[in-house]
């Protein structure tokens, strides 16, 4: 299992047009990168997990020292994601439009991360199981051009 | 310039809560200023607005939040420009403010 399976569940839910389906896609949306740059952490910046809170805060001030943009873009992920999850008064209309900007910020940090994976800065490639990577990468280039 | 007690929000509290981290650090106001005027170079029409709102104790203490009522391509225009200031700016400091332009909906879709 990867972090990046949760696109297909988010993109699944895109069918249904309704605040609670809406609120859990930009969850799936943050845990899809959030899991991915967690894994990029671990296996080519050293990154020790401490299973506690503040990983979410460690992952994007490393994904920093190689790309301060994306990081920037996974703050903003969680941003959505904590108001989806946690402000219930947020209007539907306000969550609904929240959905498309968590769905690009997911593709981009995904399809960046899979680049610096590909360049191979550190010994020992990042394991990927050939199915995850397979359908996984679709759909990251399904929601770049869903958004292009 | 921009003056950042035009992004002061109204409510009573909330309004208590920003003044207290812009005296705590007064040398944010500077910054804020440079930022909205970035965002009402780009973005078209936004909202812009400071608040305190945490999820977690390590979240910045200040928010300037940037609402761009755009159809969402030109949104993601504006959004990768405003990324190009904002990302490499060495006056952006992560652990006191988070900046964040905010998808808000094409007007056309509105109403």
């Amino acid at each position: 299992m990867r972090g990046r399976n949760f696109l297909a569940v988010a993109l699944y839910l895109d069918d249904q047009d309704d605040e609670a389906f809406h609120r859990t896609q930009i969850g799936r949306y943050y845990y899809a990168a959030y899991l991915e740059a967690r894994l990029f952490c671990e296996r080519a910046l050293d990154f020790e997990r401490t299973r506690q809170s503040q990983e979410h805060r460690r992952v994007p001030q490393l994904i920093s020292t190689i790309d301060q943009d994306r990081a920037d873009n996974l703050t903003f992920l969680r941003k959505y994601r904590n108001t989806a999850d946690y402000d219930l008064d947020v209007s539907a209309e306000t969550i609904a439009r929240n959905v498309p900007q968590a769905e690009l910020l997911a593709a981009r940090i995904i399809a960046r991360l899979d680049a610096l994976a590909a360049a191979n800065p550190r010994p020992g490639p990042i394991p990927t199981d050939a199915h995850v990577r397979h359908t996984s990468a679709g759909l990251v280039v399904a929601a770049l051009r869903r958004n292009a | 310039m921009v003056a950042v007690t035009q992004l002061i929000p109204k409510d009573p509290e909330e309004q208590a809560s920003v003044l207290t981290v812009l005296r705590e650090h007064p040398e944010l106001r500077e910054f804020i200023a440079r930022a909205t005027e970035q965002a009402l170079e780009i973005f078209t029409d936004p909202e812009i607005h400071l608040d305190t709102v945490r999820y977690d104790e390590w979240d910045p203490p200040l928010n300037l939040i940037i609402r761009a009522p755009m159809p969402f391509d030109q949104f993601e225009r504006a959004f990768d420009l405003y990324m190009k200031w904002l990302s490499p700016n060495p006056d952006y400091d992560r652990d006191l403010i988070l900046v964040f332009p905010q998808f808000w909906g094409d007007p056309k879709d509105r109403d």
